[in-house]
Protein backbone atom coordinates (compact mmCIF):
# COMPACT_ATOMS: atom_id res chain seq x y z
CA UNK A 1 0.00 0.00 0.00
CA UNK A 2 0.97 3.28 -1.08
CA UNK A 3 1.88 6.23 1.06
CA UNK A 4 -0.84 7.92 -0.31
CA UNK A 5 -3.31 5.30 0.04
CA UNK A 6 -2.37 5.15 4.26
CA UNK A 7 -2.40 8.83 4.31
CA UNK A 8 -5.95 8.85 2.74
CA UNK A 9 -7.46 6.18 5.27
CA UNK A 10 -6.03 7.72 8.26
CA UNK A 11 -8.04 11.11 6.50
CA UNK A 12 -11.11 9.33 6.27
CA UNK A 13 -10.72 7.06 9.77
CA UNK A 14 -10.30 11.13 11.14
CA UNK A 15 -12.96 12.54 9.42
CA UNK A 16 -10.64 15.10 8.34
CA UNK A 17 -11.52 16.74 5.83
CA UNK A 18 -8.85 19.15 4.77
CA UNK A 19 -6.55 16.15 4.48
CA UNK A 20 -9.22 14.43 2.22
CA UNK A 21 -9.60 17.10 0.48
CA UNK A 22 -5.68 17.90 -0.17
CA UNK A 23 -4.70 13.98 -0.49
CA UNK A 24 -7.57 12.96 -3.18
CA UNK A 25 -6.36 16.45 -5.24
CA UNK A 26 -2.78 14.87 -4.99
CA UNK A 27 -3.89 11.72 -5.88
CA UNK A 28 -5.55 13.36 -8.71
CA UNK A 29 -2.58 14.54 -10.10
CA UNK A 30 -0.52 11.62 -9.92
CA UNK A 31 -2.69 9.74 -11.59
CA UNK A 32 -1.61 8.83 -15.31
CA UNK A 33 -5.22 8.05 -16.80
CA UNK A 34 -8.16 10.71 -17.04
CA UNK A 35 -10.92 8.36 -15.98
CA UNK A 36 -8.70 7.73 -12.61
CA UNK A 37 -7.56 11.53 -12.28
CA UNK A 38 -11.42 12.49 -12.29
CA UNK A 39 -12.19 9.93 -9.85
CA UNK A 40 -10.18 11.45 -7.47
CA UNK A 41 -10.92 15.08 -8.47
CA UNK A 42 -14.87 14.25 -7.67
CA UNK A 43 -13.39 12.81 -4.08
CA UNK A 44 -11.83 15.91 -3.30
CA UNK A 45 -14.67 18.08 -4.70
CA UNK A 46 -17.27 16.27 -2.66
CA UNK A 47 -15.02 16.84 0.35
CA UNK A 48 -14.34 20.58 -0.42
CA UNK A 49 -18.30 20.92 -0.84
CA UNK A 50 -19.55 19.35 2.23
CA UNK A 51 -16.65 21.23 4.22
CA UNK A 52 -17.53 24.74 2.47
CA UNK A 53 -13.71 25.08 1.45
CA UNK A 54 -12.54 27.26 -0.68
CA UNK A 55 -10.89 24.64 -3.43
CA UNK A 56 -14.15 23.53 -4.35
CA UNK A 57 -14.52 26.28 -6.95
CA UNK A 58 -10.80 25.28 -8.49
CA UNK A 59 -11.88 21.42 -8.31
CA UNK A 60 -15.47 22.03 -10.08
CA UNK A 61 -13.91 23.82 -12.61
CA UNK A 62 -11.41 21.18 -13.62
CA UNK A 63 -14.04 18.46 -13.44
CA UNK A 64 -16.46 20.57 -16.12
CA UNK A 65 -13.39 21.46 -17.88
CA UNK A 66 -13.21 17.71 -18.71
CA UNK A 67 -17.13 16.93 -19.39
CA UNK A 68 -17.69 15.55 -15.48
CA UNK A 69 -19.60 18.01 -13.88
CA UNK A 70 -22.04 20.80 -14.24
CA UNK B 1 -69.73 2.38 3.00
CA UNK B 2 -67.87 1.79 6.18
CA UNK B 3 -69.06 3.21 9.50
CA UNK B 4 -66.85 5.49 10.86
CA UNK B 5 -64.90 3.89 14.13
CA UNK B 6 -66.44 6.50 16.38
CA UNK B 7 -69.84 8.54 16.64
CA UNK B 8 -69.10 12.33 16.61
CA UNK B 9 -72.50 13.76 16.34
CA UNK B 10 -72.62 14.22 19.78
CA UNK B 11 -69.55 15.93 19.94
CA UNK B 12 -70.80 19.00 18.01
CA UNK B 13 -73.67 19.53 20.23
CA UNK B 14 -74.09 22.35 22.26
CA UNK B 15 -72.13 22.49 25.08
CA UNK B 16 -75.07 22.15 27.73
CA UNK B 17 -75.52 18.35 25.99
CA UNK B 18 -72.46 17.79 24.42
CA UNK B 19 -70.23 14.64 25.52
CA UNK B 20 -66.40 14.45 24.93
CA UNK B 21 -64.69 12.93 22.39
CA UNK B 22 -65.21 8.88 22.73
CA UNK B 23 -62.50 6.86 24.27
CA UNK B 24 -61.19 5.87 21.11
CA UNK B 25 -60.09 8.81 20.54
CA UNK B 26 -57.17 8.45 23.14
CA UNK B 27 -56.56 4.64 23.00
CA UNK B 28 -57.39 3.39 19.51
CA UNK B 29 -54.51 3.19 16.96
CA UNK B 30 -56.88 3.21 13.74
CA UNK B 31 -58.17 6.22 15.09
CA UNK B 32 -54.46 8.02 16.13
CA UNK B 33 -54.13 7.56 12.11
CA UNK B 34 -57.30 9.07 11.16
CA UNK B 35 -56.26 11.79 13.26
CA UNK B 36 -52.37 12.43 12.42
CA UNK B 37 -53.73 13.11 8.67
CA UNK B 38 -56.84 14.75 9.66
CA UNK B 39 -55.76 16.76 12.49
CA UNK B 40 -52.18 17.29 11.86
CA UNK B 41 -50.90 16.66 8.56
CA UNK B 42 -53.33 18.76 6.91
CA UNK B 43 -53.22 21.77 9.40
CA UNK B 44 -50.59 24.38 10.30
CA UNK B 45 -48.83 22.12 13.28
CA UNK B 46 -46.08 23.40 15.55
CA UNK B 47 -43.03 21.32 15.07
CA UNK B 48 -40.06 23.49 17.08
CA UNK B 49 -38.64 26.73 17.41
CA UNK B 50 -36.87 28.89 14.74
CA UNK B 51 -34.17 29.03 18.25
CA UNK B 52 -33.35 25.66 17.89
CA UNK B 53 -31.16 26.80 14.66
CA UNK B 54 -29.96 29.95 15.91
CA UNK B 55 -26.79 30.07 13.45
CA UNK B 56 -26.93 29.86 9.58
CA UNK B 57 -25.84 26.05 8.84
CA UNK B 58 -27.70 24.46 11.78
CA UNK B 59 -29.04 21.52 10.81
CA UNK B 60 -31.19 19.70 13.85
CA UNK B 61 -32.74 16.08 12.75
CA UNK B 62 -36.50 15.48 14.14
CA UNK B 63 -39.28 13.55 13.94
CA UNK B 64 -42.54 14.36 13.24
CA UNK B 65 -45.31 11.62 14.06
CA UNK B 66 -42.70 9.16 12.89
CA UNK B 67 -41.56 10.96 9.78
CA UNK B 68 -37.79 12.10 9.64
CA UNK B 69 -37.26 15.73 8.77
CA UNK B 70 -34.21 18.04 8.57
CA UNK B 71 -34.96 21.60 10.59
CA UNK B 72 -31.90 23.88 9.17
CA UNK B 73 -31.61 27.57 8.61
CA UNK B 74 -29.90 28.21 5.28
CA UNK B 75 -26.93 29.70 4.66
CA UNK B 76 -28.47 33.10 4.14
CA UNK B 77 -30.65 32.46 7.20
CA UNK B 78 -33.65 31.41 6.34
CA UNK B 79 -35.31 28.50 8.01
CA UNK B 80 -36.47 25.75 6.39
CA UNK B 81 -38.10 22.30 6.69
CA UNK B 82 -36.90 19.20 3.79
CA UNK B 83 -37.47 15.90 3.98
CA UNK B 84 -34.66 13.77 5.94
CA UNK B 85 -33.46 11.77 3.35
CA UNK B 86 -31.74 11.73 0.27
CA UNK B 87 -33.50 11.32 -3.25
CA UNK B 88 -31.31 8.93 -4.30
CA UNK B 89 -31.89 6.02 -2.18
CA UNK B 90 -34.07 7.25 0.64
CA UNK B 91 -30.94 7.34 3.02
CA UNK B 92 -31.36 9.63 6.18
CA UNK B 93 -28.96 12.77 5.32
CA UNK B 94 -28.46 13.81 8.98
CA UNK B 95 -28.66 11.87 12.12
CA UNK B 96 -27.04 14.41 14.99
CA UNK B 97 -27.86 18.24 15.51
CA UNK B 98 -24.11 19.74 13.85
CA UNK B 99 -23.69 22.95 11.75
CA UNK B 100 -23.31 22.42 8.03
CA UNK B 101 -20.14 24.08 7.06
CA UNK B 102 -20.81 23.83 2.94
CA UNK B 103 -22.89 21.16 1.88
CA UNK B 104 -25.01 18.33 2.88
CA UNK B 105 -23.49 15.44 2.03
CA UNK B 106 -25.21 11.87 2.00
CA UNK B 107 -23.63 9.48 3.91
CA UNK B 108 -24.01 6.49 1.86
CA UNK B 109 -22.73 7.54 -2.24
CA UNK B 110 -22.62 11.49 -1.56
CA UNK B 111 -24.78 13.49 -3.22
CA UNK B 112 -24.60 16.55 -1.86
CA UNK B 113 -27.59 19.26 -0.94
CA UNK B 114 -27.03 23.06 -0.54
CA UNK B 115 -28.87 24.08 2.89
CA UNK B 116 -31.76 25.19 0.68
CA UNK B 117 -31.85 22.03 -0.62
CA UNK B 118 -30.42 22.16 -4.00
CA UNK B 119 -28.76 18.90 -5.22
CA UNK B 120 -25.44 20.13 -6.00
CA UNK B 121 -23.35 17.09 -6.65
CA UNK B 122 -23.85 13.78 -7.82
CA UNK B 123 -20.42 11.62 -7.65
CA UNK B 124 -19.85 9.09 -10.32
CA UNK B 125 -23.70 9.23 -11.07
CA UNK B 126 -22.43 8.56 -14.59
CA UNK B 127 -19.83 6.32 -13.92
CA UNK B 128 -16.65 6.40 -12.06
CA UNK B 129 -15.52 10.06 -12.61
CA UNK B 130 -18.17 11.00 -14.43
CA UNK B 131 -20.42 13.23 -12.28
CA UNK B 132 -23.77 13.85 -14.64
CA UNK B 133 -26.19 11.69 -16.79
CA UNK B 134 -28.81 13.15 -18.88
CA UNK B 135 -31.65 11.10 -16.71
CA UNK B 136 -30.12 12.38 -13.46
CA UNK B 137 -31.68 16.36 -14.10
CA UNK B 138 -30.55 17.96 -10.77
CA UNK B 139 -33.27 20.86 -10.85
CA UNK B 140 -35.85 18.38 -10.51
CA UNK B 141 -34.15 16.24 -7.27
CA UNK B 142 -33.67 18.57 -4.89
CA UNK B 143 -34.52 18.17 -1.06
CA UNK B 144 -38.15 17.77 -0.52
CA UNK B 145 -39.69 20.44 0.85
CA UNK B 146 -41.99 20.56 3.53
CA UNK B 147 -44.13 23.82 3.45
CA UNK B 148 -43.49 25.52 6.54
CA UNK B 149 -43.77 29.38 7.90
CA UNK B 150 -42.36 30.60 11.09
CA UNK B 151 -44.64 32.99 13.08
CA UNK B 152 -43.85 33.80 17.22
CA UNK B 153 -40.47 31.97 16.66
CA UNK B 154 -42.67 28.69 15.74
CA UNK B 155 -41.90 26.86 12.85
CA UNK B 156 -44.97 25.54 11.58
CA UNK B 157 -45.74 22.83 9.29
CA UNK B 158 -48.03 21.71 6.96
CA UNK B 159 -47.17 18.52 5.71
CA UNK B 160 -49.84 17.75 3.31
CA UNK B 161 -49.16 20.74 1.56
CA UNK B 162 -52.58 21.83 1.05
CA UNK B 163 -53.72 24.31 3.49
CA UNK B 164 -54.92 27.77 2.64
CA UNK B 165 -51.72 30.10 3.15
CA UNK B 166 -50.50 30.32 6.69
CA UNK B 167 -51.44 34.20 7.20
CA UNK B 168 -54.99 32.92 6.12
CA UNK B 169 -55.58 29.63 8.07
CA UNK B 170 -54.10 31.69 11.42
CA UNK B 171 -55.44 35.20 10.54
CA UNK B 172 -57.71 35.69 13.62
CA UNK B 173 -55.29 34.83 16.33
CA UNK B 174 -52.79 36.79 14.30
CA UNK B 175 -55.20 39.60 14.47
CA UNK B 176 -56.08 39.05 18.28
CA UNK B 177 -52.32 39.45 19.12
CA UNK B 178 -51.32 42.15 16.54
CA UNK B 179 -50.41 43.92 19.28
CA UNK B 180 -47.49 41.85 20.57
CA UNK B 181 -46.35 41.19 16.54
CA UNK B 182 -42.84 42.23 17.96
CA UNK B 183 -39.14 40.97 18.17
CA UNK B 184 -39.44 37.45 20.36
CA UNK B 185 -35.70 36.96 22.33
CA UNK B 186 -35.29 33.55 22.87
CA UNK B 187 -33.70 33.45 26.73
CA UNK B 188 -31.36 30.41 25.85
CA UNK B 189 -30.38 27.54 27.59
CA UNK B 190 -31.73 28.37 30.61
CA UNK B 191 -35.57 29.47 29.29
CA UNK B 192 -36.19 25.79 27.83
CA UNK B 193 -37.20 22.64 28.80
CA UNK B 194 -39.30 19.55 27.98
CA UNK B 195 -41.83 17.29 30.19
CA UNK B 196 -42.52 13.60 28.70
CA UNK B 197 -46.19 12.67 29.60
CA UNK B 198 -48.02 9.62 29.30
CA UNK B 199 -50.97 11.27 27.74
CA UNK B 200 -52.39 11.90 24.19
CA UNK B 201 -51.56 14.97 23.08
CA UNK B 202 -54.89 16.26 22.78
CA UNK B 203 -55.56 16.02 26.48
CA UNK B 204 -52.82 18.19 26.90
CA UNK B 205 -54.69 20.88 25.07
CA UNK B 206 -57.78 20.00 26.62
CA UNK B 207 -56.25 21.19 29.64
CA UNK B 208 -54.44 24.27 28.73
CA UNK B 209 -57.25 25.79 27.18
CA UNK B 210 -59.63 26.33 30.49
CA UNK B 211 -59.52 28.31 33.70
CA UNK B 212 -61.87 25.93 35.68
CA UNK B 213 -58.76 23.64 36.89
CA UNK B 214 -56.54 26.43 37.91
CA UNK B 215 -57.91 26.74 41.81
CA UNK B 216 -57.72 22.64 42.24
CA UNK B 217 -54.19 22.00 40.53
CA UNK B 218 -52.67 25.28 40.78
CA UNK B 219 -53.27 26.15 44.60
CA UNK B 220 -50.33 28.24 43.84
CA UNK B 221 -52.24 30.82 41.63
CA UNK B 222 -55.06 31.61 44.31
CA UNK B 223 -53.43 34.17 46.07
CA UNK B 224 -53.53 36.37 42.78
CA UNK B 225 -55.10 34.79 40.22
CA UNK B 226 -58.62 33.48 41.01
CA UNK B 227 -60.95 32.12 39.04
CA UNK B 228 -63.26 35.17 38.53
CA UNK B 229 -60.24 37.04 37.57
CA UNK B 230 -60.21 34.73 34.34
CA UNK B 231 -61.87 34.89 31.12
CA UNK B 232 -63.06 32.40 27.78
CA UNK B 233 -61.13 32.83 24.08
CA UNK B 234 -62.61 31.16 22.02
CA UNK B 235 -62.50 31.13 18.56
CA UNK B 236 -64.40 28.04 17.14
CA UNK B 237 -62.74 26.38 14.04
CA UNK B 238 -59.19 28.16 15.25
CA UNK B 239 -58.33 28.58 18.95
CA UNK B 240 -59.17 28.34 22.21
CA UNK B 241 -58.13 29.30 25.83
CA UNK B 242 -58.18 31.41 28.62
CA UNK B 243 -57.48 35.09 30.22
CA UNK B 244 -56.32 36.90 33.15
CA UNK B 245 -56.88 40.62 34.11
CA UNK B 246 -54.47 40.09 37.09
CA UNK B 247 -51.44 39.30 35.46
CA UNK B 248 -48.24 40.17 38.08
CA UNK B 249 -45.16 40.80 37.40
CA UNK B 250 -41.96 38.56 38.45
CA UNK B 251 -39.60 40.90 40.36
CA UNK B 252 -35.87 40.68 41.99
CA UNK B 253 -34.60 41.03 45.25
CA UNK B 254 -34.43 45.04 43.83
CA UNK B 255 -37.86 45.23 42.59
CA UNK B 256 -36.70 44.83 38.98
CA UNK B 257 -38.86 43.62 36.24
CA UNK B 258 -38.21 42.26 32.63
CA UNK B 259 -38.24 45.36 30.58
CA UNK B 260 -41.71 45.14 28.30
CA UNK B 261 -43.17 44.53 25.18
CA UNK B 262 -42.56 48.21 23.41
CA UNK B 263 -45.82 49.91 22.55
CA UNK B 264 -48.30 46.58 23.93
CA UNK B 265 -50.86 48.99 25.63
CA UNK B 266 -52.11 49.68 28.87
CA UNK B 267 -54.84 47.14 28.16
CA UNK B 268 -51.72 44.26 28.74
CA UNK B 269 -50.70 46.16 32.13
CA UNK B 270 -52.07 43.03 34.02
CA UNK B 271 -54.10 41.50 31.56
CA UNK B 272 -52.14 38.21 29.98
CA UNK B 273 -53.42 35.54 27.44
CA UNK B 274 -52.87 31.65 27.35
CA UNK B 275 -54.56 30.05 24.26
CA UNK B 276 -54.10 26.55 22.23
CA UNK B 277 -53.65 27.00 18.78
CA UNK B 278 -55.32 23.90 17.17
CA UNK B 279 -53.61 21.70 16.63
CA UNK B 280 -50.61 21.50 18.82
CA UNK B 281 -49.38 24.83 19.66
CA UNK B 282 -50.11 26.14 23.51
CA UNK B 283 -48.92 30.35 23.48
CA UNK B 284 -49.02 32.32 26.35
CA UNK B 285 -48.23 36.37 26.48
CA UNK B 286 -47.55 38.48 29.01
CA UNK B 287 -46.21 42.49 28.99
CA UNK B 288 -42.87 41.29 29.49
CA UNK B 289 -42.55 37.54 28.40
CA UNK B 290 -44.18 34.66 26.38
CA UNK B 291 -43.55 31.31 25.88
CA UNK B 292 -44.38 28.66 23.61
CA UNK B 293 -44.94 24.87 24.43
CA UNK B 294 -44.97 22.37 21.67
CA UNK B 295 -46.88 19.40 21.98
CA UNK B 296 -44.93 16.60 19.98
CA UNK B 297 -47.16 13.27 19.66
CA UNK B 298 -44.86 10.74 19.96
CA UNK B 299 -47.59 7.40 20.41
CA UNK B 300 -51.27 7.54 21.05
CA UNK B 301 -50.42 7.91 24.64
CA UNK B 302 -47.12 9.91 24.89
CA UNK B 303 -46.59 13.20 24.29
CA UNK B 304 -43.12 16.01 24.96
CA UNK B 305 -44.04 18.96 26.07
CA UNK B 306 -41.36 21.26 24.70
CA UNK B 307 -41.52 24.55 26.12
CA UNK B 308 -39.19 27.80 25.36
CA UNK B 309 -40.00 31.51 27.19
CA UNK B 310 -39.45 34.45 25.79
CA UNK B 311 -38.34 37.78 26.26
CA UNK B 312 -38.71 41.06 24.80
CA UNK B 313 -35.08 42.48 24.72
CA UNK B 314 -31.84 40.10 24.56
CA UNK B 315 -29.62 39.87 27.63
CA UNK B 316 -32.00 39.48 30.38
CA UNK B 317 -31.03 39.01 33.72
CA UNK B 318 -30.35 35.43 33.91
CA UNK B 319 -31.13 35.60 37.82
CA UNK B 320 -34.81 35.88 36.80
CA UNK B 321 -34.64 34.06 33.71
CA UNK B 322 -34.18 30.88 35.63
CA UNK B 323 -36.54 32.25 38.05
CA UNK B 324 -39.25 32.81 35.72
CA UNK B 325 -38.74 29.55 33.89
CA UNK B 326 -38.59 27.30 37.23
CA UNK B 327 -42.37 28.99 38.46
CA UNK B 328 -43.62 28.11 34.61
CA UNK B 329 -42.41 24.72 34.74
CA UNK B 330 -43.70 24.08 38.19
CA UNK B 331 -46.87 25.54 36.83
CA UNK B 332 -46.33 22.97 34.12
CA UNK B 333 -45.79 19.88 36.45
CA UNK B 334 -48.64 20.46 38.35
CA UNK B 335 -50.69 19.54 35.34
CA UNK B 336 -49.00 16.36 34.54
CA UNK B 337 -51.02 14.11 36.61
CA UNK B 338 -53.99 15.51 35.82
CA UNK B 339 -53.51 14.94 31.89
CA UNK B 340 -52.00 11.31 32.56
CA UNK B 341 -55.19 10.61 34.89
CA UNK B 342 -57.25 11.22 32.20
CA UNK B 343 -55.55 9.13 29.55
CA UNK B 344 -55.97 6.68 32.24
CA UNK B 345 -59.46 7.04 32.68
CA UNK B 346 -59.74 6.57 28.61
CA UNK B 347 -59.65 2.94 29.08
CA UNK B 348 -62.72 2.79 31.25
CA UNK B 349 -65.02 1.28 28.12
CA UNK B 350 -68.24 2.94 29.77
CA UNK B 351 -67.04 6.22 29.86
CA UNK B 352 -69.06 8.25 27.60
CA UNK B 353 -66.78 11.18 26.79
CA UNK B 354 -67.92 12.90 29.96
CA UNK B 355 -69.94 15.99 30.29
CA UNK B 356 -68.60 19.69 29.68
CA UNK B 357 -69.45 22.60 32.61
CA UNK B 358 -71.55 24.45 30.10
CA UNK B 359 -70.32 27.68 31.88
CA UNK B 360 -66.15 26.53 32.70
CA UNK B 361 -65.99 24.03 29.78
CA UNK B 362 -66.66 25.97 26.77
CA UNK B 363 -62.98 26.53 25.32
CA UNK B 364 -62.89 22.50 26.01
CA UNK B 365 -65.87 22.00 23.98
CA UNK B 366 -64.30 23.82 21.18
CA UNK B 367 -61.85 21.82 21.11
CA UNK B 368 -63.72 18.88 20.77
CA UNK B 369 -65.97 20.59 18.30
CA UNK B 370 -62.70 21.75 15.96
CA UNK B 371 -61.34 17.87 16.59
CA UNK B 372 -64.50 16.61 15.30
CA UNK B 373 -65.58 18.66 12.20
CA UNK B 374 -61.89 17.99 11.17
CA UNK B 375 -62.78 14.18 11.50
CA UNK B 376 -65.64 14.48 9.87
CA UNK B 377 -64.20 16.20 6.44
CA UNK B 378 -61.37 13.80 6.82
CA UNK B 379 -63.76 10.88 6.78
CA UNK B 380 -66.46 12.34 4.13
CA UNK B 381 -63.18 12.57 1.86
CA UNK B 382 -62.28 8.84 2.65
CA UNK B 383 -66.30 7.84 2.04
CA UNK B 384 -66.37 10.49 -1.45
CA UNK B 385 -62.81 8.34 -2.75
CA UNK B 386 -64.34 5.19 -2.52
Amino acid sequence: MSDLDTAMIAAHEQQDSAALIRLYTRAADEANALDAACFYLTHAYVFALEAGAPEAAALRSRLIAHGREE
Amino acid sequence: MNKPITDLSNVRAPVETANGLPNAHYIDPAVYEEEKHALLYSQWAGLAVAADVPEPGDAVPMEFLGMPLLLIRDKDGEVRVFQNICRHRGMILVEEPRKIEGAIRCPYHSWCYSTKGNLVSTPHVGGPGQNTHPAIKRDELGLNVVRSHVWRDVVWINMSGDAPEFEVAMSDIIERWSEFELPLYHGGHDSKFQLEVQTNWKLAVENYCESYHLPWIHPGLNSYSRLEDHYHIEKPGAFSGQGTMVYRQLRNEHGQTFPDFEDVGAKWNEQAEYIAVYPNVLLGVHRDHAFTIILEPKSLDRTVEHIHLYYAVPGTDEGMRARNTQLWKAVFEEDIFVVEGMQKGRHVTQFDGGRFSPVMDSPTHCFHDWVASKMDTYRARGQAAE
